[in-house]
């Protein structure tokens, strides 16, 4: 085979030559006509000259020696068909290489600097991208530009120099194809790209060679139906394959970060969302040479969604992967997500569904670019729309979806590269405050009807409580605010910027954690106690019944129907937690993981989730009793 | 005498075209065997089935007991072959051709190429484009014969060639290859070049064997019956042995397939014969006297 391959090297040297001239002509008229900047150096040589010339070097391999009559010359020495099918390969790869090593050379020589030459294999000098994503490859990663996609290329052009020559239709038709996958963002990116290459390099490789190996002399049309239907049964093979592999991968739950976690309102459902790093798809990133990857239908990451069955205590996978932004519906009977990709891991618009929320099947789109902002208490579901509105321009939409009538729009905004109005609903009020760059107030827009009207307040308020009743909005260590219906909003100066809101009391009132100086040993200490919030007033009092409470540096959580406390300490030390019961003021403990607390959350009436950064509790509050739900290691 | 070549039942058809039917024999060592047959005849099909380059529909073709289907590295390192439908490579000389083909056989003597390249006159160091096709058919010659091959495939060997190196290779080299012990299965239209040195004949058309004999055997058996009438005649009935036949007047004259006199007697016995005169065919003439009318589809 070695003498092949010296054959095929001394045959092909002058092509080599005429290409890297061509190279360096190429850059030599970028320089005269002033587009000598590495992007452009960079993009004609690795994105148009080396691909086109991988191209019509896979095409001539045996193609020519079949024009020029040649071939039976050549498959009359003593060598196997699978040595002259391995000996044109492994030459015109080594062509290949030289070429892009050449360029490479050429590039540098020319005056491209080292760290703008780096295809992203090597250490991100001050974190600078490699020119190809500064380009608007996104999708493209050094080993598909440097490997994956000359192999494919590669591969398809030597699977096409099998057929007839009186086949320039199809060839013509493979170029275009190729062309349009090289070219279309969208296409490439839709696509798990490293997979994609590689199973078709495969595929077209495997059929080249049980057509080289079926052809005989390469002269009649049989070699054309072994080519095209061992192309077609490898494409269908490979397609199996990407399914099995995708489900596969889907099913790799749940190593992963927790991004998220949601309890529905009655406490049967815990949702987490969760990330996964993609080494599992990459193979770069797998070998380490790669800390991410953009290649991927979810992007940077797989993020899943899991759901807590209650019944076994374990996590199952809902719906596919890339099923994001979960919004619960208050009955838990309904969830709203972002589905990012369709069966088998193909990226498509992003599109808004109402799914199962036990096993993800989609009831039903609601609309594309859009992602959910919260259900409302009578079932509504709020969502933001994102519309092209031609070069950076973006449309936002505020809208909202109820189920039987469909969605309407509330309110839009045009922006620059868009934007989020940052809505929240006020279901006090049912309406949705919203913000604009262009006020320094926020809007408030009515569900109902759609109309806006100013609202006397800062931007930026989040509602630390609210209720059909009212609503208690704030920033960052900014005074309260209260929004009630039929009164103007009013600042609450008398209340400290720490008060917490836990949630309503059975007789009605509001619990909340404030400060207060109570006397202990007969000194008096300044301390977090419980307390309750007169709304009229705008002021706490501190609860009598638990004056000598003190709640200092606790996480704090009220059960659902407002008879339980949950309080535990918010440091890596031994567990701290305690259930009170604020009818009868009996304390019970509760033994946690010695961790920091990330978040707690009343789960139903009668019980609270409780999750620290790698795993996921459950705490009954009649009993106490404390259940890992959950474990989810972090990757790193 | 082994079987240095060996087929049975070899059958090929390209697409509803059927090639070759049922065809076999047996060629022992040091033996030269020419296959004659109309242009589209199979002789090219067959020559490529028994070097591995195609594979049968059906049959079995053995050389040096090395089946050329299951075995063909093995097979084309002991048996040569030149083909008219073998180009060489157009940008390479004699001499890259030698670098390139000299690993792939183990016997590759290097001596015996350039040897061959003086004889023959062929320049080592012009490229094959700038070869006359003659040049180029002595260049491919020398190529095969640097291999030492035990067994050589000819396939339209002297097309091209000038009539003073037809002459060299017919007399000079396939006699000093038979005396290495050298098989040589040729085939050819050339027929009365080669008619002296085959040791056997075979006719090949439609797809089957004619005529499968020793070259002294089918000249003896195979004879023209010239005969004088006292009445002149319109046509000489048909026989199974008569391969072809003209009457003209009182003029008779058959080729007779495995001649014996007491047949041509009984031929002759429906005329009243004042004359009858016995001769023998060349090669050629025999060879047309098989395949005359018989027209092949390619």
């Amino acid at each position: 085979m070695k003498t092949l391959i010296m054959k095929e090297l001394r045959e092909h040297a002058l092509h080599l030559g005429l290409f890297i001239a061509a190279g360096v002509a190429s850059v030599l008229m970028l320089a005269w006509f002033n587009q000598f900047d590495h992007e452009t150096v960079l993009t004609l040589l690795f994105l148009f000259e080396a691909p086109l010339f991988t191209i019509m070097l896979g095409g001539h391999l045996v193609g020519a020696e079949v024009r020029t009559n040649t071939f039976p010359f050549l498959a009359a020495l003593p060598l196997s068909r699978s040595a002259i099918w391995w000996g044109k390969a492994v030459a015109g790869l080594a062509i290949c290489l030289t070429v892009y090593a050449a360029f490479a050379g050429l590039a540098w020589t020319a005056g491209i600097p080292e760290l703008l030459l780096d295809f992203g294999m090597g250490n991100q000098t001050g974190g600078a991208e490699p020119w190809f994503q500064l380009r608007g490859y996104p999708f493209l990663t050094a080993g598909i530009l440097l490997f994956g996609l000359p192999m494919a290329l590669f591969a398809a052009a030597y699977w096409g120099t099998m057929l007839p020559n009186g086949l320039p239709v199809l060839e013509t038709l493979v170029a275009v194809v190729a062309l349009w996958l090289l070219w279309s963002g969208q296409a490439l990116s839709a696509l798990h790209l490293p997979l994609a290459l590689g199973l078709l390099t495969i595929v077209f490789l495997a059929s080249s060679w049980l057509t080289f190996r079926r052809g005989e002399l390469m002269t009649g049309w049989r070699r054309a139906w072994w080519a095209i239907g061992s192309l077609a049964v490898g494409l269908g093979c490979a397609g199996l394959l990407w399914g099995a592999l995708d489900g596969l991968a889907d099913r790799r739950l749940p190593k992963g970060e927790m991004k998220e976690l949601r309890v529905t309102d009655d406490g049967t459902s815990v949702l987490c969302a969760v990330e996964t790093q993609a080494e599992w798809f990459d193979p770069l990133q797998g070998m380490g040479l790669r800390p991410w990857s953009t290649t991927d239908p979810d992007r940077t990451a797989h993020s899943r969604l899991l759901r807590l069955d209650p019944a076994t205590g374990r996590f199952h996978q809902v719906g596919r992967r890339g099923l994001v932004c979960p919004e619960p519906s208050p009955d838990g009977k309904t969830l709203a997500a972002v589905a990012l990709t369709s069966w088998p891991g193909l990226r498509t618009t992003p599109r808004l569904v109402l799914a199962d929320p036990v096993t993800g099947d989609i009831r039903r789109v609601i609309d594309t670019n859009a992602s959910p902002k919260g259900f409302l208490p009578d079932g509504r579901l709020l969502y933001e729309r994102y519309v092209p509105g031609g070069g950076d321009l973006i449309t936002t939409e505020l809208c909202v979806y109820e189920p039987g009538s469909g969605s309407r729009g509330l309110f839009a905004i045009q922006q620059d590269r868009g934007g989020g109005l940052f809505p929240l609903a006020l279901t006090c009020l049912d309406a949705v405050m919203v913000y604009t760059p262009d006020r320094a107030e926020p809007l408030l827009v009515a569900l109902s009807t759609g109309r806006t009207a100013s609202l006397p307040l800062p931007v930026f308020l989040h509602s630390p409580y609210q209720d059909e009743k009212l609503a208690i909005l704030t920033a960052y260590n900014q005074p309260f605010h209260l929004v009630r219906p039929g009164a103007a909003p009013r600042v609450l100066t008398g209340l400290a910027t720490d008060t917490e809101f836990l949630g309503r009391l059975p007789d009605g009132r509001l619990l909340v954690v404030m400060n207060a100086t109570t006397t202990v040993d007969g000194f008096d200490l300044e301390g977090r106690v419980l307390g309750t919030f007169d709304a009229d007033a705008g002021t706490c009092r501190p609860l009598a019944a638990f004056r000598n409470l003190r709640l200092n540096a606790m996480n704090t959580s009220l059960s659902g129907d407002g008879r339980t406390l949950l309080a535990s300490m918010n440091s890596p030390g031994p567990g701290e937690a305690f259930l009170l019961d604020l009818e009868t003021g009996r304390r019970q403990t509760v033994n946690l993981p010695t961790r920091s607390i990330r978040h707690l959350q009343p789960a139903g009436r009668r019980a609270f989730a409780v999750s620290f950064y790698e795993d996921l509790w459950r705490v009954d509050a009649d009993t106490g009793a404390a259940t890992r739900l959950v474990a989810v290691p972090s990757p790193f | 005498m082994d079987n240095t070549i060996a087929f049975t039942g070899l059958t090929k058809s390209f697409g509803r075209l059927p090639v070759l039917r049922q065809v076999g024999t047996t060629i022992g060592s040091g033996q030269v065997v020419g296959l004659f047959g109309r242009n589209g005849a199979g002789k090219t099909t067959l020559m490529r089935i028994l070097y591995g380059m195609i594979g049968p529909d059906a049959g079995q073709a053995s050389l040096l007991g090395l089946d050329p289907q299951a075995h063909p590295v093995e097979v084309r390192q002991r048996v040569g072959l030149v083909s008219e439908e073998c180009h060489l490579y157009p940008w390479m000389d004699a001499n890259a051709l030698e670098t390139f083909l000299a690993p792939l056989y183990p016997k590759w003597d290097r001596e015996l190429f350039r040897r061959h390249l003086a004889s023959m006159e062929v320049p080592p160091d012009r490229r094959v484009d700038a070869l006359s096709r003659g040049t180029k058919r002595k260049l491919m010659l020398s190529l095969a014969l640097a291999a030492q091959p035990e067994v050589l495939l000819l396939d339209e060997p002297l097309g091209g060639l000038d009539a003073v190196v037809r002459e060299q290779i017919v007399t000079t080299l396939i006699h000093s290859l038979t005396d290495h012990g050298v098989t040589i299965f040729l085939s050819t239209h050339e027929i009365e070049q080669f008619a002296k040195v085959c040791d056997r004949v075979i006719i090949l058309s439609h797809g089957g064997f004619l005529v499968d004999r020793e070259t002294a055997a089918l000249t003896d058996q195979v004879r023209r019956v010239t005969a004088t009438l006292e009445h002149p005649v319109e046509a000489v009935p048909a026989h199974p042995q008569i391969l072809s036949a003209r009457a003209h007047g009182t003029q008779v004259e058959f080729v007779l397939n495995g001649f014996t006199q007491e047949t041509a007697d009984a031929i002759l016995a429906n005329w009243k014969v004042r004359e009858v005169a016995v001769s023998g065919l060349t090669l050629p003439e025999i060879f047309i006297a098989f395949t005359a009318g018989k027209e092949e589809v390619s």
